[in-house]
């Protein structure tokens, strides 16, 4: 709770300061603010508080999923320093955007009212909406925010007219009173509950990005500033996927026949749609964007496997997918900056005069893929066993299907890198601004593959 | 002790190496250390002698942290796959020549494979053995697409998805044993070991594993990344593949497949035992008509592993023990072979054997050493593949005498391809190609001198390792 008000604190303080031009100052803000939320989060644990009547809940759960957000943000504002060093603009506006938007996260996680869920998806989604949007110069970056924004509020509506239809059923937005609901109309669920649930599942499948709702990732990934998809493929993503687990163990993990199907018809079209559409790929932002949607999919797979250790497979899976996720798209960053554009072939013979970027990338994209000793294995071999475990052999056969499917992608950028002869005959001059960053996402990369276990007990 | 020494050393060998600050000393500081541990585990192998039906242990739980339980077991059966390796690693080391320049990267990633391999023949923990397994190939795919030949890009990535598909069949397969234990779960070896599973349960569990290691050794109709990578590979890669890490998937059979699916081992395997028998017949056949001394050496490879499979699915005593012994052969043979190859393509710069000829005459230490190593392919008495064809060929008789007629027929052509194909290059004239065949070097002696040491040891003496196996074998 107390991280909330101190993250939104810097984050007026950084529009004051931009407000009077004082450029230099404000990144040093957020560097001094966001560790000290960070701090403040942590200082909850154990305590489980309830603020507020039960409408935000700062239990085990909430603070670990803030704190991994918090450090992410952290993450994307070291990136965001070198990202935006040719602007002249002290940026107070997109800086503060992203500091409420993670607001809108911290609250996805630690909801315990429907109401307050929604409130923390429209903080995150609103401040995402204009930031897809913050280039304002480039069409791409406008277009995308227009898709985003439209095919955004159509979700929320469904999760807006979702909730309406629990409180018909159910009388309150209290998540404990569902639960309590739940468990004592197990025989006879009104239809009126049923297809809220369900609206509610699609509202919030859409947020996480899981096809059939996944046709806007593409297109506004693409089209935003890559910082900013970096933000969104991350904070954004792990958010929406701790409301969305949030909600169904909170409320309704007595009534799993309502939404098990529906959601394993989600994992298993997103596996197959999202690896296969990266196949055929040539833009590596896209790819990337395509793989986030693959790994949405196996995220869904923790929801479903509720029942075991889940919501520490969960964390696992975020914090893995999330820091490759930042190394990736920080090497395209630098890509790009040098040879304007996200095409595959822009990163022919990277190796040879930038071999630490190239080693960065080809970690992080075997993370991704899944292949051992790289933390994302860790993390899908121990959904898979969660999952197994409740009896859901069919469904991890298909992510693993999906997984050999992803290693072709994966590696196209790294044969691209390694083995393809380039055009320029020297160093990328981006490659000294980014060098020493992505060599320290490589470290954390490599130091969180060794300690998988720490994470998961975590919760 | 040792468990953890073989496995920490090589590890931060390789991560010195990759530091680059070794430079030009890149190659003798590889090979010592390569030499360190190869002595490290002799240590390991007289400690088993001693005392056989034991095993050296480590055991380390970090599930709270690492995610995994770090068991480590060497047995009989291990030690002498890691024995392989650390006897083979300094050998490939060594071949390098210097004329090649290769970066310290080359040397660390070799390192960094035999971490690896020893890994997969230590691990005693199913997630721990996978680890490995996937690892051992990140290596091998960076030495053959980066110093390989023509198309090594493609073919490199040919071979990554095909054993990538491979074992995501064992991840499932591993998953589904999981399962299957006794709550709380586990992935030990020894938890898999006590289960009694039906034989409705086996055969897709059998599937699945014989698809991962059928790909792995290679099995026909899974090879055909096989010949191409070994072509394209650099030779230290193609030694690396055929010598030690082919021998994962056999020894893959050897762990899991016998043990957990004993039922369908012993009934089901008259429907494999025919089509591995074909692939022994096929690549010998092939090698016969084969232009290319490497191709030669692909498809000899090829048949020789199948003759391996099929000893250890007879479901005999005898069949499993030749099979392990055979295992350690044919990675020693092969290296030497290549060996040979590299020999003669380094001085002629061609590998087509009808622009050879001839080399006897001028080289006659080579024609020798070449001679020994021909001859222990062709599994003669006295050399060590004799002994373990012959123990296959036993073992697959008692399981039955059809099969074991054909397999023993193959024993003839295997001497048809190889005395053809010696006679062709060191006999006759010689060619434009071979006029200045130099001789061995001593240095390039010292290279064949364990090779040979361990085809004859274990040719007159097998015992000592036969031995070893009794207790293991049941």
């Amino acid at each position: 709770m107390y991280a909330i008000i101190t993250i939104s604190i810097v984050a007026i303080i950084v529009l004051f300061f931009g407000a009077f031009g004082k450029k230099k100052v404000i990144l040093p803000i957020i560097f001094v603010g966001l560790p000290l939320a960070f701090i403040i989060n942590l200082m909850g644990w154990n305590q489980s508080i309830h603020y507020f009547n039960e409408m935000y809940i700062d239990d085990n759960f909430a603070i670990a999923f803030n704190g991994v957000l918090i450090f992410i943000t952290m993450l994307i504002f070291v990136f965001a320093r070198v990202y935006y060093k040719s602007v002249k603009r002290p940026l107070e506006d997109i800086y503060a955007l992203i500091l409420f938007s993670l607001v809108g996260g911290l609250m996805m996680t630690a909801f315990g009212n429907l109401v307050m869920l929604f409130l923390g998806i429209e903080t995150l989604s609103l401040s995402l909406y204009l930031l897809a949007g913050s280039k304002k110069s480039d069409p791409h970056s406008n277009e995308a925010a227009m898709k985003y924004f439209l095919t955004g509020s159509f979700a929320s509506g469904f999760l807006l007219f979702g909730i309406a239809l629990l409180y018909g059923a159910c009388g309150s937005f209290n998540l404990e009173v569902i639960k309590q609901y739940v468990v004592q109309n197990q025989a006879n669920i009104p239809a009126m509950f049923t297809i809220g649930l369900l609206l509610m599942a699609v509202g919030l499948a859409f947020k996480v990005g899981a096809a059939p709702f996944h046709f806007w990732i593409p297109d506004v990934y693409e089209g935003s500033p890559t910082l900013i998809t970096t933000y969104m493929a991350t904070v954004g993503k792990v958010a929406a996927f701790a409301a969305f687990f949030r909600l169904i163990n909170a409320s309704f993990s007595e009534v799993d026949f309502l939404w098990k199907t529906s959601l394993i018809v989600f994992a298993v079209a997103t596996i197959l749609i999202g690896n296969f559409a990266a196949l055929y790929q040539d833009s590596v932002k896209r790819m990337l964007a395509y793989s986030g949607v693959a790994h949405a999919g196996y995220m869904l797979i923790a929801i479903i496997a509720l029942k075991g250790n889940a919501a520490g497979v969960l964390l696992l899976y975020s914090v893995s997918y999330s820091i490759a996720t930042i190394t990736a798209f920080a090497v395209l960053m630098m890509v790009r900056k040098e040879t304007g554009s996200f095409s595959i072939k822009s990163f022919n013979g990277l190796a040879k005069h930038n071999p630490t970027v190239a080693f960065a990338m080809t970690i992080a994209m075997l993370s991704l893929a899944g292949i051992p000793p790289m933390i994302g294995f860790s993390a899908k071999y121990q959904l898979f066993v969660s999952a197994i475990e409740q009896g859901q052999l069919p469904l991890v056969i298909i992510a693993i299907i999906g997984s050999m499917v992803s290693v072709y992608y994966y590696l196209r950028p790294v044969v691209a890198m390694y083995f393809t002869r380039s055009m320029v005959s020297e160093p990328f001059e981006a490659a000294k601004l980014y060098k020493k960053q992505i060599l320290g996402m490589v470290i954390l990369l490599l130091i969180l593959s060794f300690i998988p276990g720490l994470i998961i007990l975590l919760i | 002790m040792i468990i953890a020494l073989l496995l920490i050393l090589p590890l931060f060998a390789s991560i010195f190496l990759f530091t680059g600050k070794t430079g030009q000393q890149s190659k003798n500081f590889a090979f010592l250390a390569s030499l360190v541990l190869f002595a490290i585990s002799l240590i390991g192998g007289y400690e088993l002698i001693a005392a056989p039906e034991k095993a050296l242990f480590f055991n380390m739980d970090l599930e709270s942290i690492l995610g995994v339980n770090l068991l480590f077991k060497i047995d009989a059966i291990s030690i002498i796959f890691v024995i392989l390796t650390t006897l083979l690693v300094p050998i490939i080391i060594a071949s390098t020549d210097k004329k090649e320049h290769r970066t310290p990267h080359f040397y660390a990633l070799i390192m960094l494979m035999q971490t690896a391999l020893i890994g997969v023949f230590a691990a005693s923990d199913m997630i721990l053995f996978y680890i490995f397994w996937e690892l051992a190939l990140i290596p091998i795919f960076f030495i053959t697409a980066r110093w390989g030949g023509e198309n090594a890009r493609k073919i490199s990535i040919k071979f990554l998805i095909y054993t990538v598909v491979g074992s995501f069949f064992m991840l499932i397969a591993i998953l589904y044993l999981y399962t299957l234990t006794p709550a709380p779960h586990s992935f030990s070896f020894d938890s898999f070991y006590q289960l009694k599973l039906s034989y409705s349960e086996q055969i897709p569990l059998f599937l699945a594993f014989f698809l991962a290691f059928a790909i792995k050794i290679p099995l026909f109709p899974f090879h055909s990344w096989q010949v191409e990578t070994y072509n394209a590979s650099p030779v230290q890669g193609s030694m690396l593949l055929a010598g030690i890490m082919l021998k994962m998937g056999l020894y893959g059979i050897v762990r899991f497949l016998i043990p957990l699916c004993t039922d369908v081992v012993a009934n089901g395997s008259l429907i494999f035992l025919p089509l591995i028998l074909f692939g022994v017949i096929y690549g010998a056949v092939i090698a016969i008509s084969q232009p290319h001394l490497k191709k030669l050496i692909a498809f000899a490879s090829l048949s020789h592993v199948g003759i391996i499979a099929l000893g250890l699915l007879s479901n005999s005593r005898y069949g499993i023990e030749g099979g392990i012994l055979q295992m350690f052969s044919h990675g020693v043979n092969v290296v030497g072979f290549f060996l040979c190859y590299y020999m003669i393509v380094k001085r002629t710069k061609t590998d087509k054997i009808s622009e050879l000829g001839g080399i006897a005459s001028v080289a006659p230490r080579f024609a020798t050493v070449f001679m020994i190593i021909v001859l222990a392919n062709v599994a003669l008495p006295l050399t060590n593949s004799f002994v373990g064809e012959f123990l296959i060929l036993l073992g697959l008789f008692s399981y039955n005498k059809i099969l074991a007629i054909i397999a023993g027929l193959t024993i003839i052509l295997v001497a048809v391809y190889m005395l053809k194909m010696y006679q062709q290059i060191m006999f006759g004239e010689k060619k434009a190609s071979t006029e200045n065949f130099i001789d061995l070097t001593f240095g390039e002696i010292m290279l064949f001198v364990p090779i040979i040491i361990a085809i004859f040891a274990v040719g007159i003496y097998p015992s000592f390792v036969l031995q070893l196996l009794q207790g293991v074998v049941k």
